[in-house]
């Protein structure tokens, strides 16, 4: 996840984090004022959903890890392209790391389509990776 | 124990407690209704905060909100984050909470 992403996930959290102090507060006020426990209730928040995962995201991220070897002799870098928010996107690495990172952030949103090996030329030696029910 | 509360009329107010309890009453009753108003206030502000959580990692259902690190009520005290999908937590022996502010889990057994 991009460190920008991070920062805004955890300035969220931390303001969510203070309401809660806040909330913990003013029930304990109120519980005070009633001289009891004040029969509170709390309202749903879009944490109590449980979301639709993909179930090929995580056969995926097990099979990914095993499609990522090492760069062989000739070839100088990956090419894996994905699609996310509707887009295609192209992106080439030399190093798996962010390969499975980016395989293991796949979602609704996110899906690794193709993982392809380079050589010096540019051209393709190998396919690691290729999603056929979803064509680039 | 907090008994069900029925609507008192004006009439019942008044011929059932004295003065001082009615004005003891009121005030309180004024004071919890501004935190009660606070707390909604609250959790309208969290609800946008975990939408905008789940849209910066683009999936909703998935991220693993901590837990309040305090007790709160609707909330497994004992938990590191929140359970999607399970209902909130109520104590045994309580009736079933129909609309807000009805009894629920007590976040305040913990209250001197």
């Amino acid at each position: 996840m991009p460190a920008e992403s991070q920062i805004r996930i955890n300035t969220l959290l931390l303001e969510r984090e203070a309401l809660f102090v806040r909330i913990h507060e003013i029930e304990r006020a109120a519980s005070t004022l009633l001289r009891e426990p004040y029969p509170f209730t709390r309202p749903p928040l879009p944490s109590d959903q449980r979301g639709k995962r993909k179930p090929t995201s995580r056969s995926t991220h097990a099979s990914g890890k095993d499609k990522l070897r090492k760069l062989e002799p000739g070839e100088t870098a990956y090419r894996v392209t994905y699609r996310q928010l509707g887009q295609t996107r192209t992106e080439t690495h030399d190093s798996p790391d962010a390969l499975r990172t980016l395989l293991a952030s796949q979602s609704a949103q996110l899906h690794v389509l193709a993982i392809e090996t380079l050589d010096a030329r540019g051209e393709v030696t190998a396919t690691l990776h290729l999603d056929a029910s979803n064509p680039r | 124990m907090a008994k069900k509360s029925a609507s008192l009329s004006f009439r019942d107010i008044v011929l059932g407690a004295d003065a001082e309890v009615i004005r003891q009453a009121h005030e309180a009753r004024v004071q919890i209704d501004k935190l009660v108003e606070e707390r909604q206030l609250a959790y309208a502000r969290i609800a946008e905060l975990e939408t905008q959580v789940e849209d910066v990692l683009g999936e909703t259902g998935a991220f693993p909100f901590p837990a309040p690190p305090l007790s709160v009520a609707g909330f497994d005290p004992k938990a590191d984050t929140v359970t999607r999908g399970a209902p909130a937590k109520k104590p045994a022996g309580r009736p079933a909470a129909s609309a807000d502010e009805s009894p629920e889990a007590d976040a305040s057994s913990e209250e001197a």
